[in-house]
C-alpha cells in the first residue's frame, strides 16, 4: 500500500479515536502514525478500542519513561491491514494510600504479548498493571528490591562485595 | 623353540581333563576379549575419522600418525578424572551400572564363530535365544545408571531406553527366527554352515531390513539415541557419569555396535564364508573375511549415524508396533510357508 | 558514587539515603506478588506429574534460557519460561553514557546479527539529529547488515538440526558462516561485535577487493544452499519430525507481537524492508519469503529462502555501490534537540525497534529496545503446550531465540 493511503488511513483512524475518546490528544502524523495521549483512567478502553474497532493487531511494545515526578507509559501497535502505526501513551504518578506505587489497567487481554511487556515495565519500574494474569519479575532475579530504570534506582544489595572500589 | 612346545604340549597332557577344559577357555576368553578390545579401540578412531570426512573437518591428527594413537590419550585422560560420585545417587546401582553395560558387551561373543575351525568358546545350540538373551542386559545397565543416577533427565533417558529396546527386542527377535527356521538350527555356527550356497540377505531381505533397522534402536544410535538425545536430555543415562565409568559407557556402545554388526554379518552374510576364493588357508581367510563384514556394518552404521537426525519417541514407537512388527511376523509367515512347501 | 539527577520521587517510596540506608521493605510486602516457584508449588501432590527444567545450563536451549515444564509423561502440560539470566541492563547504561558510547555495547545485544543492531540504534539517533546518510554510507549499511542476516540465518541452520540431533549439517552451517566473519574482519576489523557503524554512516570505506571477495561468497553460498536441502531439508525424519509441529495462527502471532520469519511462516507477508523501505531498500530487487502453514517446518524453510534473497540483495548492492562520501556531517558532540524517535528495521530474527528518547542532553534519557524475540519467548507456553520434551527444544529452535536481545 502506497505512503499516501496509509497517511489516509491514519487521519481516519484519528478522527474515530477523537470521536470516541474527546478529552484525548490525538494527532496523524504524515509518515502514517497516529498519535494518542489519554488519561490514565481511558487507558484500556482507549487499547480496546484500537484493537477491536480500528484493527491494531500487531503489538510492537509497551515500555515507560521515568519523567522523575511522572511516569509516561507508551504503547505501540501496527494494523496489519492498514499499515497504520499507532502511538498511545498516558501519564500515571505514585499514589497514596494502600496502593503507593503507579497503576494502570493491563492490557493484556487485549494483546497477549502485552503480558511479557507490561512484566517488564513492572519489574523495571515498578508501575503496577491491575488485571494482570502474571505480574512477576521478568529481569531482575527472585527477591529482587528496587526497579532497576526508575531514575532514582540505588543497589542497595549488600551481600556481593565490591571486588573493585567503586569510585 | 620345538623343544619349547613339546614341553607345553606335554605339560598340558600331563594335566587333568578339568584343568585342560578350564585353560582353553581362559585362553579363548583372553583372545576374545582381547579381539573386542582392540576393534573397540580402532573402532572409536575410525568414527572419529569417518564422521570427520562427511562432516568435511579433518579428524584427529595430532597424537601419532593419522591420529592413532588418540584414543590412548583420551583413555589416560579420563583415568586421570577424578571419580565423582554425586552425594545423592543410589550408590550400588550407580557403581555397578556401568560394569554391567560394559561387560554384558562382551556376553555375545561365547556363541559367535569367528572362522571355520575356530570352536566357539560354546557352540551352544540354543545360540540365538541366548542372543535375544544377552542383548538386553544393556538395558538393565542402562536403567540401573538412569535411576541410579537421581537425575531427572536419567530417569527420562532410561525410561525412554527400556521402552525403546524392549519393543525393538520383538522384531528384532522375530527376524532371527525367521533365519532360524530357514536354517532349521538355532546355533548361529549352523546357521553360518547353512549359508555355503547362498547368503540370507538373498532369502530373508526382509528380516535383514527389520533386524538392521531394529539394530540402531537396539544400539541406542542416531535415528534411534533417544536415551542419549543430547539436545533436550543432555546426554540421558549417563549424565552424571566421569572420568572412567564414562569411559565404561563409551566403550560399551562401540563393542555393543561391533557385537551388533559381528551378528549381522553372521546372520546374513554368511560369517566367515568367502565372498570370493582366495589363495591360501581358509582358517586364515575366514576370520578375515569376517572382520570385514562385520565392518562394512559398522561403516554402514556410522554412515547413517552422521547424516541423519533423531526421531521422536513416540513416532518410534508407532514405527516399531504398528509397521515393523506386523512386518515381522508376516516375514515369519511367509518363511513358515516356504519351509512347510520345502518339506 | 555520584548520584546527579537523583531525586526521590514521591513519599512512600522513600529518598536514595533511605533507600542506602534500610534494605527496603521485605520483598514480599513490598511486591506482595508470586515468584516463579509459586507457580510450581502444588508438585509433589501429583505424583506422575515431573517438573523438568530446561536450561538455564543446558546444552540445547539456546543461551541461558530457562524453560519450567511440568511433564505428564513425555508431555508438556505447561511451561513457564524464565529468561533474565543475561540481563545486563543495556537500557540503564545507555543512559550513563553518551550516544556514541552506547554503539559498541549494542553489538551485545542480538550478538548474531551483530550489523542490523547497529543500524537501528544509529538510525534512531540520526532521526533525532536530522541527518541524512549519504548513499555510499546506505549501500554498504545494507551489504552488512544482509551479510549478518546471513550469518545469523546460518547459525539458525547449524543449531536448528543440531536440535533434532543431526550433526552434519552444524557443521556445513558454520563452514559458511566463516566466510562472512572473514568479511566482516576486512571490513571492520572485528568478527563479531563490528561497532562499524556511526551515527551518520559507517565507520570507514569498504577496502579493495571487498567486492570480489563478497561475490565469490555470493556465488559459494548459493551452490551450498542446494547442499543444505539435499543434507537436511527433504530428509523424511527431518520434515517428520518438523511438520505440523506447533502451527502459529497468524491472528496469535500478531497478538504476541511475533514477527520476521516467525511471523512470516504464518502467511502474514510483513516485511519492514517492504512495507516501510529505510536505508535504500527501495532500490533492491527482492521477494519476501513467506509460507502459509505456520508450523516449525515453515518456520526453517522460510529462514533458508531468505538467505537466497539476502544474496540478491547484496549482489545488487555490491555492484551498484554508489560513489561519494560514506558518513555524513556529524556534529562533534552529538546532542540531540528534545524529542523521540521510533525506528524500527527487519532484522533476521524479526522487527527491531528502538525508542530512543532524548532530553538534549549528550546522553539518551531513555532507551527502549524492541526486540523481536522477547515476543518470541513470551509465545512459548502457547507453542509448547501438549507437545513432547523432544519438541520443546526444537519448538524453540524454531523461533530463533537469542538471549543477549531478550535479556538485554
Amino acid at each position: 500500500m502506497s505512503m499516501e493511503e496509509v497517511v489516509s488511513h491514519a487521519k481516519e483512524t484519528a478522527e474515530k479515536v477523537t470521536a470516541q475518546f474527546p478529552e484525548a490528544e490525538v494527532t496523524a502524523s504524515d509518515d502514517g502514525w497516529v498519535k494518542v495521549k489519554v488519561q490514565a483512567g481511558r487507558w484500556l478502553d482507549l487499547a480496546t478500542f484500537l484493537k477491536e474497532s480500528s484493527g491494531f493487531d500487531y503489538m510492537f511494545y509497551i515500555t515507560a519513561v521515568d519523567w522523575k515526578d511522572h511516569f509516561t507509559v507508551v504503547g505501540t501497535v501496527r494494523s496489519m491491514t492498514t499499515g497504520v502505526w499507532a502511538e498511545f501513551r498516558t501519564d500515571v504518578t505514585e499514589q497514596g494510600g494502600d496502593h503507593p506505587w503507579p497503576a494502570l489497567a493491563s492490557v493484556t487481554g487485549v494483546w497477549p504479548g502485552a503480558n511479557w511487556m507490561e512484566r517488564e515495565v513492572y519489574d523495571l519500574f515498578g508501575i503496577d498493571f491491575t488485571g494482570h494474569p502474571d505480574l512477576r519479575r521478568i529481569m531482575t532475579p527472585e527477591g529482587f528490591v528496587g526497579h532497576p530504570l526508575r531514575k532514582n534506582f540505588t543497589d542497595v544489595r549488600t551481600d556481593r562485595p565490591r571486588l573493585v572500589p567503586h569510585r | 623353540m620345538t623343544a619349547l612346545f613339546q614341553w607345553a604340549a606335554d605339560l598340558i597332557s600331563s594335566l587333568p581333563k578339568g584343568w585342560v577344559v578350564l585353560l582353553a577357555a581362559l585362553l579363548k576368553s583372553i583372545v576374545i576379549v582381547l579381539f573386542v578390545i582392540l576393534n573397540v579401540m580402532f573402532m572409536v578412531w575410525l568414527e572419529r575419522k569417518v564422521s570427520a570426512r562427511i562432516q568435511r573437518r579433518i579428524g584427529p591428527n595430532r597424537v601419532g600418525r593419522f591420529g592413532m594413537w588418540q584414543l590412548i590419550a583420551d583413555t589416560v585422560k579420563l583415568l586421570g578424572k577424578e571419580d565423582i560420585i554425586p552425594s545423592m545417587v543410589d550408590r550400588w546401582l550407580f557403581v555397578l551400572a556401568p560394569l554391567v553395560v560394559f561387560a554384558t558387551s562382551f556376553l555375545i561373543w561365547v556363541v559367535m564363530p569367528l572362522g571355520p575351525n575356530w570352536e566357539t568358546p560354546a557352540n551352544l545350540n540354543v545360540g540365538v535365544l541366548y542372543l535375544a538373551a544377552v542383548t538386553s542386559f544393556t538395558i538393565l545397565g542402562v536403567f540401573m545408571s538412569g535411576w541410579g543416577s537421581n537425575n531427572k533427565y536419567s530417569v527420562v533417558s532410561s525410561m525412554r531406553a527400556a521402552a525403546v529396546m524392549m519393543s525393538y527386542e520383538i522384531p528384532q527377535v522375530l527376524a532371527v527366527m525367521a533365519v532360524a527356521m530357514v536354517a532349521g538350527s538355532l546355533s548361529l555356527t549352523d546357521i553360518v554352515g547353512a549359508q555355503s550356497k547362498v547368503w540370507y540377505i538373498l532369502l530373508q531381505p526382509l528380516a535383514f531390513i527389520i533386524f538392521f533397522i531394529s539394530s540402531f534402536a537396539e544400539l541406542n544410535r542416531t535415528p534411534f539415541d533417544l536415551a542419549e538425545a543430547e539436545s533436550e536430555l543432555i546426554a540421558g543415562y549417563n549424565v552424571e557419569y566421569s572420568g572412567l565409568r564414562f569411559a565404561f559407557f563409551f566403550l560399551a556402545e562401540y563393542a555393543n555396535l561391533l557385537a551388533m554388526s559381528a551378528l549381522m554379518a553372521t546372520l546374513f552374510l554368511g560369517g566367515w564364508r568367502p565372498l570370493f576364493p582366495l589363495p591360501g588357508p581358509i582358517w586364515f581367510w575366514g576370520p578375515v573375511w569376517f572382520v570385514a563384514k562385520t565392518y562394512f556394518f559398522v561403516l554402514l552404521n556410522m554412515w547413517v549415524k552422521w547424516t541423519l537426525p533423531r526421531i521422536r519417541i513416540d513416532q518410534l514407537m508407532e514405527f516399531c508396533w504398528k509397521f515393523l512388527l506386523p512386518l515381522s511376523l508376516l516375514n515369519i509367515a511367509l518363511t513358515g510357508l516356504v519351509v512347510l512347501a520345502r518339506v | 558514587m555520584t548520584l546527579e539527577n537523583e531525586q526521590p520521587v514521591g513519599t512512600s517510596l522513600g529518598s536514595v539515603e533511605d533507600n542506602l540506608s534500610q534494605p527496603g521493605p521485605e520483598p514480599s510486602v513490598r511486591e506482595g506478588k508470586k515468584e516463579l516457584r509459586d507457580l510450581f508449588a502444588d508438585v509433589g501432590e501429583h505424583t506422575e506429574e515431573l517438573i523438568l527444567n530446561m536450561g538455564p545450563q543446558h546444552p540445547a536451549t539456546h543461551g541461558v534460557l530457562r524453560i519450567v515444564l511440568r511433564l505428564n509423561g513425555e508431555t508438556i502440560e505447561e511451561a513457564v519460561p524464565d529468561i533474565g539470566y543475561l540481563h545486563r541492563g543495556i537500557e540503564k547504561l545507555a543512559e550513563k553514557w553518551t550516544y556514541p558510547m552506547v554503539l559498541p555495547v549494542i553489538d551485545r545485544m542480538d550478538y548474531l546479527s551483530v550489523a542490523t543492531n547497529e543500524f537501528v540504534y544509529a538510525m534512531a539517533v540520526e532521526k533525532l539529529l536530522g541527518v541524512e546518510v549519504p548513499a555510499r554510507g546506505q549501500y554498504i549499511r545494507v551489504i552488512m547488515s544482509e551479510l549478518s542476516r546471513i550469518a545469523s540465518h546460518l547459525i539458525f541452520f547449524a543449531t536448528f538440526t543440531l536440535d533434532m540431533g543431526a550433526i552434519t549439517p552444524f557443521l556445513y552451517g558454520l563452514r559458511e558462516r566463516e566466510y562472512i566473519m572473514n568479511l566482516f574482519e576486512m571490513v571492520a576489523g572485528a568478527r563479531l561485535t563490528l561497532s562499524y557503524f556511526r551515527v551518520g554512516g559507517v565507520r570507514e570505506d569498504v577496502p579493495d577487493g571487498f567486492k570480489e571477495k563478497c561475490l565469490e561468497y555470493c556465488d559459494i553460498q548459493e551452490k551450498m544452499l542446494k547442499e543444505y536441502d539435499q543434507l537436511f531439508t527433504g530428509n523424511r525424519i527431518a520434515v517428520h519430525r518438523m511438520r505440523d509441529l506447533s502451527i502459529l495462527p497468524p491472528d496469535v502471532g500478531l497478538g504476541y507481537g511475533a514477527s520476521g520469519p516467525t511471523l512470516r511462516a504464518s502467511g502474514v507477508a510483513y516485511d519492514v524492508r517492504k512495507s516501510e523501505p529505510y536505508s535504500g531498500y527501495e532500490n533492491f530487487d527482492f521477494n519476501v519469503a513467506t509460507r502459509t502453514e505456520g508450523d516449525s517446518y515453515a518456520r526453517y524453510l522460510v529462514r533458508l529462502d531468505e538467505i537466497g534473497e539476502s544474496l540478491k540483495i547484496i549482489r545488487q548492492a555490491v555492484n551498484n555501490l554508489p560513489d561519494g562520501p560514506y558518513m555524513a556531517k556529524v556534529p562533534r558532540v552529538i546532542k540531540p534537540p528534545a524529542g523521540e524517535a521510533v525506528v524500527h528495521i527487519e532484522a533476521p530474527r524479526g522487527d527491531t525497534g528502538v525508542y530512543l528518547v532524548s532530553d538534549g542532553s549528550t546522553n539518551p534519557y531513555r532507551m527502549k529496545w524492541r526486540a523481536p524475540t522477547f515476543n518470541h519467548v513470551s509465545m512459548l507456553p502457547y507453542m509448547l503446550k501438549g507437545y513432547k520434551i523432544a519438541d520443546s527444544v526444537i519448538i524453540g529452535g524454531s523461533i530463533d531465540v537469542v538471549l543477549g536481545e531478550v535479556d538485554r
